[in-house]
């Protein structure tokens, strides 16, 4: 079959109040042709994505499938074109059976046969050789079966497009070579897949090329045979350090913070200590431990051993509460979930982490309130027409702002950040390094765990390494190298 | 993006507005609606019902639900009634007869809270089981026997007069009174929102989340406690039947009113509204003589208008704040 363009993405823009995610960013797809999407967290792939599916709507540009042209997409026109996405979070129905969930598209009409069904998914397992009991309940299928089955139930549509987001993030060694063969098997039916992951070298084991994104625009499509890991981080990264720049270290002697043997159900016996005005951060891959460490430290988690002291002295810390009063602040991971009230205003979510502040003989005093809020406001350049504005209408760095607010108002000596700016952009990202280094200078002590490496070796004085559940490494400014972090953060 | 006053005004007060029209509606078609008797009659017969709403309210916004609150009722009624029948001397029954309502209501109101708390499952689920524990605990100590001959003195909580105004609708306003301000202005109150709102951000931001929602239930025991005792000296007796509809009725006006199911938002003042238009429309369709079962149709059409007007509203703000 000769190759055609059978997708056709063209300059798509999206807006958002404050925020571009989408700058005419341009995407071909042919079919039997594997096309991967990379870039950084926020990089747009997931909202370039989210147009494709009619999940998100794009303010500019044109989407061409099979020669149809249309302004935006809508969930019903996508699926009826024949675009599949395989999203990270499973999309199945837990109680059902593999077939079942396979076929669950064709129960509209009539009756639903068993059967029928059991049958049509043998055949597709068979046929692309995927090892799992069309029976089987999902619920009882290990996560990585889960997602081939996820995978199966895309296929079974016979689409002419099909989105893997991350698909091997879940998978074994074993099952990333069947997730291989599939694919290849779905190249040779003319199939476009376009193919979302972090692992370069997987890339270069599958696709055929590469479409490279950053803040939100197309910088380039390569040929993966054409190309190289150096190319691709290169275009991928596009910038030197500038956001963080040259920082001057506030780091002292003085310890305040003096973690021993503390252990969780996660993590094994660590040790640490933290110095007065010092950045320490936490590299690590994904699920590596650190968020855990952090939440037992600051008491969220059930610790199962160890101590705590914070300047030289003992502090028995059982709940947030505890770790708050001991002078230990948190700006959770996951901002909309652990960090703000979405339904209440920035002024009601300032004051609630320490609620006294803002009281006058025991009672709540809205003045206070207002007032603690603009000065926030003012400080931290929360951008916003009033403070009365309810969280939920602010943009993913505002939030993120509101959060520290929060934290700040309750005066805490030790701050941990746990990824400070996932999903926030470039301007906000650059107002927040701002603020963590004036906090430093100002004799705070800040433990920070982050993703994005760029941030570590920008921000950090010092970087201890994360590897399941166990400190792994521990590196000084100068010895900061990217490579050797990486390879003490990956487990063998 | 910015509402005009005029809208935001409308939508705020929605409940009110409701109750407003369903009133005027009423006062052209009967005349003894609209006497000043039969208000005060309305708010006299609805007294019990609104403070139970509010204390339903209250557990509400702190993220829970309590379906046994007919049976609190009736449990605390029932003790109430033992002692004032037990032979002590009048003033000593009445007084510590309500002493000793208040304390089962608020027990079994914070029972549930605590097994919310230890079990760790929803209090929907919870209350499901402990309302039918209540009514067999009801059962037992009144041996299913009905409670009649209160002492005068005690009957004049429900049925007594301070001028005009009758000493439940009293009751009613304090209890509004005091639970608004509680809400609106103590720390306590602004943890209730927040422990609704998102539990494990107000665990993170150090609020003691399982004490809040006790002290929640626990409040809302309270106030079960006192509808039972307007509820049982308004009526004159006490049975393990004695309010068996009214956790539905309640919840249904804490929704109409407003108060977040999932907890976290809700207003007093809403939730009362919620239950004069209940109230209201009851009386009023009883005046115009319509028959038991077309009330409860209308009801039900007028809850499902209510509610998906509120949610259609909803759905599309959200669009429209998509295509922004």
């Amino acid at each position: 079959m000769e190759p055609k363009i059978v997708l056709e993405m063209r300059d798509i823009s999206k807006f958002y109040p404050g925020v571009v995610a989408l700058d005419k960013v341009n995407l071909w797809v042919r079919t039997g042709e594997v096309h991967a999407l990379l870039g950084e967290n926020g990089a747009g792939k997931s909202t370039l994505i989210k147009v494709l599916s009619g999940a998100v709507k794009n303010d500019e540009g044109t989407i061409v499938i099979d020669g149809k042209e249309y302004e935006h997409m809508t969930p019903a026109i996508s699926r009826a074109e024949g675009v599949e996405v395989i999203y990270q979070e499973y999309n199945l129905v837990p109680w059902l059976s593999a077939a079942e969930n396979i076929c669950l598209g064709d129960q509209m009409h009539g009756i639903v046969n068993l059967k029928e069904q059991v049958k049509n998914t043998q055949a597709l397992f068979d046929k692309y050789h995927i090892n799992v009991n069309p029976k089987a309940t999902v619920a009882s299928l290990p996560p990585a079966k889960q997602q081939l089955v996820e995978i199966a139930k895309a296929i079974y549509k016979n689409p002419k497009i099909i989105v893997m987001d991350e698909p091997t993030a879940q998978l074994t060694v074993a099952e990333v070579d069947n997730l291989y063969e599939i694919i290849r098997n779905l190249k040779e039916s003319g199939t476009g897949i376009i193919f979302i992951s972090h692992r370069l070298e997987e890339l270069f084991a599958v696709t055929d090329c590469i479409t490279i994104m950053r803040d939100g625009q197309y910088v380039d499509t390569v040929i993966t045979s054409e190309t190289n890991r150096d190319e691709l981080i290169r275009l991928m990264v596009g910038r030197e350090l500038k956001n963080i720049g040259e920082r001057t270290s506030m780091a002292t002697d003085e310890v305040v913070l003096e973690v021993e043997n503390i252990s969780g159900y996660r993590n094994e016996p660590s040790s640490f200590k933290l110095h007065k005005g010092e950045i320490l951060g936490f590299a690590g891959l994904v699920g590596s431990g650190r968020t855990e460490l952090m939440r037992l430290i600051f008491g969220a988690d059930k610790r199962l051993s160890g101590t705590i002291k914070v300047f030289g002295k003992e502090v028995k810390i059982h709940s947030p509460q505890d770790a708050i009063n001991a002078g230990i602040g948190l700006i959770p991971e996951d901002r909309k979930m652990q960090g703000v009230f979405l339904n209440q205003n920035i002024a009601w979510n300032t004051s609630i982490g320490n609620i006294h502040a803002v009281t006058t003989n025991g009672l709540i005093d809205e003045k206070k309130i207002r007032i603690q809020a603009e000065d926030y406001k003012d400080k931290l350049k929360i951008k916003t027409p009033s403070i009365k504005q309810l969280v939920r209408n602010l943009s993913g760095g505002n939030q993120q702002k509101v959060v520290l607010a929060k934290v700040l108002a309750q005066n805490n000596e030790i701050i941990i950040f746990d990824e400070p700016t996932r999903g926030i952009d470039v301007g906000a990202r650059a107002e927040i390094y701002e603020l963590m280094n004036g906090l430093a200078e100002q004799g705070k002590s800040i433990l920070m765990v982050s993703s994005d490496m760029e941030e570590l070796l920008g921000m950090s004085d010092r970087i201890l390494v994360v590897a399941e559940g166990r400190l792994t490494a521990e590196f000084d400014r100068p010895e900061f190298d990217q490579e050797e972090i990486m390879k003490k953060a990956s487990v063998d | 993006m910015e509402q005009s006053s005029f809208k935001s005004f409308i939508k705020n007060n929605m409940m009110w507005l409701i109750l407003i029209g369903i009133m005027i509606i009423f006062a052209i078609l009967s005349p003894n609606f609209r006497s000043f008797k039969n208000i005060m009659n309305i708010l006299t017969q609805n007294a019990y019902f609104i403070i139970t709403t509010i204390g339903i309210a209250v557990i509400m916004i702190s993220g829970g639900t309590d379906l046994s609150v007919g049976h609190i009722l009736a449990t605390a009624g029932i003790c109430t009634a033992l002692i004032l029948q037990s032979g002590i001397p009048t003033v000593a029954a009445i007084i510590l007869g309500i002493v000793a309502g208040l304390v089962v209501a608020t027990i079994l109101g914070a029972f549930n809270g605590l097994m919310a708390n230890t079990l760790k499952i929803h209090s929907m689920i919870v209350t499901l089981a402990t309302m039918t524990m209540f009514q067999g605990i009801a059962f037992i100590i009144s041996q299913s026997k009905s409670y009649y001959n209160f002492p005068a003195g005690y009957l004049t909580i429900g049925q007594g007069y301070v001028g005009p105004i009758s000493i439940p609708v009293i009751i009613t306003i304090v209890v509004i009174l005091v639970i608004h301000f509680i809400l609106s202005k103590t720390c306590f109150g602004r943890f209730i929102y927040a422990v609704g709102g998102n539990p494990e951000t107000a665990r993170l931001a150090g609020i003691n989340v399982s004490k809040i929602k006790l002290m929640a239930f626990g409040l809302g025991g309270i106030l079960f406690g006192i509808a039972s005792i307007v509820l049982t000296s308004r009526g004159g007796s006490a049975s393990a039947n004695l309010a068996p509809s009214i956790a539905f009725d309640g919840i249904t006006a804490c929704v109409l009113g407003g108060v977040s199911f999932i907890g976290g938002a809700g207003k007093v003042a809403d939730a009362v509204a919620g239950c004069l238009v209940l109230g209201v429309l009851s009386n009023g369709m009883q005046m115009v003589g319509m028959g038991v079962n077309t009330q409860y149709v209308i009801k039900g059409a007028i809850l499902l208008l209510a509610i998906g007007y509120d949610t259609f509203q909803r759905s599309r703000q959200a669009k429209a704040k998509k295509t922004a």
